[in-house]
């Protein structure tokens, strides 16, 4: 027998263990249920032998033939079963009687006992009457074994043959039926372990029968198509996905290379920048601190020259005079802007709470001082506090409010408002008049130095104030942009915290002023910060 | 010994035959044994005699007559006694109120000369020697079982014939003047004759 484990040795085992008890259990009730009709048998049968020797032993009986008697008797050795017998005469005498030859010693009852059956186990003892003419003649007395023994013994020999058949037939019709299911399952087991150890999808198992071993196949091979399709999908993405990768990495490095590149190119094109910026500035400071020196000495001279001459001059002399006096003083104005903007870039920025409303007033008093003349309608939101360098929102507020005060100057009405609203997260400030206003067209040219848009002797200016505003705003982080029409007066509106959302729209402004070091600015003339991105209508 | 008799007797009644007859039968049987009981002391019978006259009341158990011999199935049975008294004597107590397969049994003296009519059972007691051949031819001619208990020879009709030997009572067979007489004799009853002898 082979090993337990397989399959095919528990079918067999199944088989047998059920024709066994199947045997073992229909054999024994068979031959409970034969002893039993058998025994039975044998109680009907002595029954009959037992009315039979009654009527035989009726003459002997009647004519008291114990001869006669006896060999009626002696006919019982034809019936193997019957141990002994005898018959008692009316007396209740023992008249004859019969032993079987192999039975030795037997104790016939001293008187014949009533008549009838007592059945044992394994025998009988039988009483009858022998009657007559309604006569009682005497008692016919046997005693039996059911011969059991024989009988069961025959009946196992019997069941241990048929057994023996039966498990050898059990046996050999199995190991032929096992075939239809143990190979097809052999036949994935061989596959599976094929799959197993070597990754081999592309077998397929026999199908040999539509049972449900035959569901087990068809539910493998169709287990195995898919991963066997599931693994070359895989394995073309995996190939596409290292591809990609392969093409994503040296794009990447590509992009580092260029990005190195292009990070050396702005340094280098930063640090010439910066150098061309300091020149520049330092020029520009050189230059204007130089040409106070000369202006002066003509200013000076030019007042000395009026003094000394007599008051009548001939010709235009006198009116020559206070032109040069007056370009000398416009002069010296432009110098003085042209340093203070330089200033703007150099000086550190202290920040500190400044209350906006009341350097407003501050401010639009010394206007007023200046120009006592023109009354103006002034309008300041209270309370408005801003964190900023006290001195440089002062040069803000200067130049602002005097741009609107003189521009609104030749309006019947000049009205000026200085307030604060809210643009998302950021406080915005604004100074609005309603003063000549300016066409939007020209609006990118209105922060660049000496950009200016009405004549000389329409309004007074230098063209550097909006420049330095501009300038002051972008130190603090803030931006500064502007809204007006020509004729309806302009709002300048400007916030003094940095404004992430500009700074990431105009991501390139950012990074150019991100590259400024805080002393040093860029020359006013470069270009007009763009405003128009984030104007308010 | 009479008395043990009628223990097992009463014993007896016990017994278990099918209940419906079983009542009658232990009456008839106590009855029967209390009567012999009481007359046997009385009466001076030889033991041979009446072992003689319980064997001839009992052949007609196993004796066939012709169909016409009983004008009906309850006619009496009767014995024809030519023989000494004891003879007689038991034979009448053991007929005394019994039947044979439904017929009442009586019991008749006859004398030598009597004419055989009626009767079914002719016995010859030794007393009347071998006188009788005339009788016995009488008796075969009319259907008559005839019993003797004659020496040898025997008489020539003679059916069934008692002999004492060893102080046993047995009897001999002759069938050839049974079948003369149209009587067939029961087979049971040749197996327990001491000799049978069919031809004459």
């Amino acid at each position: 027998m082979k090993k337990l484990r397989s399959i095919r040795a528990k079918l067999l085992l199944l088989v047998w263990v059920a024709t066994f008890s199947a045997l073992t259990i229909a054999g024994g009730v068979f031959m409970l249920y034969d002893v039993s009709s058998f025994r039975t048998l044998r109680l009907r049968d002595m029954t009959t032998q037992m009315e039979l020797m009654s009527y035989s032993a009726v003459p002997a009986m009647q004519f008291v033939d114990k001869e006669v008697a006896a060999e009626t008797l002696d006919l019982l050795r034809f019936r193997p079963s019957v141990k002994a017998a005898a018959i008692y005469d009316v007396r209740g005498r023992l008249f004859v009687s019969y032993v079987r030859p192999d039975e030795v010693g037997h104790a016939f009852p001293e008187l014949p006992g009533d008549a009838g059956i007592t059945t044992g186990a394994f025998g009988m003892t039988m009483f009858n009457r022998i009657v007559d003419n309604n006569e009682i003649l005497g008692t016919a007395y046997m005693n039996a074994d059911f011969q059991l023994g024989p009988r069961i013994l025959q009946y196992l020999g019997v069941l241990l043959v048929v057994m023996i058949g039966a498990m050898g037939a059990a046996g050999i019709i199995s190991l032929w039926l096992q075939r239809s299911i143990t190979r097809p399952m052999r036949s994935i087991a061989d596959i599976a372990l094929g799959v197993i150890n070597n990754r081999d999808y592309t077998k397929r198992a026999e199908k040999i029968s539509d049972d449900e071993v035959g569901i087990l196949v068809d539910a493998f091979n169709n287990m195995l198509t898919q991963i066997e399709s599931r693994t070359r999908e895989l394995q073309s993405t995996n190939h596409e996905l290292n591809l990609a990768v392969a093409e994503h990495s040296q794009a990447r490095a590509t992009i580092q290379q260029l990005n190195a590149e292009l990070e050396e190119k702005v340094l280098e094109r930063t640090a010439q920048l910066r150098a061309t910026n300091k020149e520049l500035e330092s020029f520009c400071y050189s230059v204007s601190h130089d040409l106070r020196g000369p202006l002066r000495a003509i200013s000076g001279f030019s007042q000395a020259l009026v003094e000394e001459l007599p008051q009548e001059l001939p010709g235009d002399s006198k009116r020559y005079l206070d032109k040069v006096l007056a370009a000398t003083s416009r002069m010296g104005q432009l110098i003085e802007d042209l340093l203070n903007l330089s200033r703007v870039s150099r000086g550190e920025l202290v920040r500190h709470p400044v209350d906006l409303s009341e350097m407003t007033h501050e401010v639009v008093r010394e206007l007023q001082a200046a120009d006592e003349k023109h009354q103006v309608d002034l309008s300041v939101w209270k309370g408005m506090t801003v964190d900023a360098d006290p001195k440089l929102l002062r040069i803000v507020l200067e130049n602002l409010l005097s741009n609107a005060w003189k521009f609104s100057s030749k309006k019947e009405n000049p009205r000026i408002v200085v307030g604060q609203m809210k643009d998302g997260e950021h406080e915005v400030y604004f100074v609005r008049d309603n003063g000549a206003g300016f066409d939007m067209k020209y609006a990118d040219k209105l922060f660049g130095a000496f950009q200016r848009l009405h004549g000389i002797n329409e309004f007074p200016g230098t063209g550097i104030g909006l420049a330095t505003v501009q300038r002051i705003v972008n130190r603090h982080g803030g931006r500064i942009w502007c809204d007006s029409a020509p004729g309806n007066g302009a709002v300048f509106y400007f916030t003094l915290k940095h404004d992430r959302s500009t700074q990431t729209t105009a991501a390139a402004t950012a990074a150019a002023s991100a590259m400024q070091s805080p002393n040093e600015t860029a020359l006013p003339t470069t270009r007009a910060q763009p405003t128009s991105g984030a104007m308010p209508s | 010994m009479n008395t043990t008799a009628a223990a097992v007797t009463s014993k007896y009644l016990r017994l278990s035959l099918p209940p419906a007859s079983t009542s009658l039968v232990s009456l008839w049987f106590l009855l029967l044994t209390l009567l012999t009981a009481a007359t046997a002391s009385a009466q001076e019978a030889s033991a041979e005699y009446q072992l003689k006259a319980a064997f001839l009341f009992k052949f007609p158990l196993y004796v066939e007559w012709p169909a016409q011999t009983f004008a009906a199935s309850d006619s009496p049975l009767v014995f024809g006694v030519m023989a000494s008294e004891p003879m007689f004597i038991g034979l009448q107590e053991l007929a005394e109120g019994r039947t044979v397969d439904g017929h009442m049994v009586s019991v008749q003296r006859l004398q030598p000369d009597a004419a055989l009519t009626s009767v079914h059972v002719l016995f010859i007691g030794s007393e009347f020697g071998d006188a009788t051949p005339a009788l016995l031819q009488q008796a075969v001619s009319r259907a008559i079982l005839t019993v003797t208990e004659a020496s040898t020879p025997v008489p020539a009709d003679s059916m069934i014939n008692f002999n004492v030997s060893e102080d046993r009572v047995r009897f001999d067979i002759a069938t050839a003047p049974a079948r003369a007489a149209g009587l067939t004799l029961s087979s049971r009853l040749l197996q327990v004759a001491q000799t049978v002898r069919e031809t004459r």
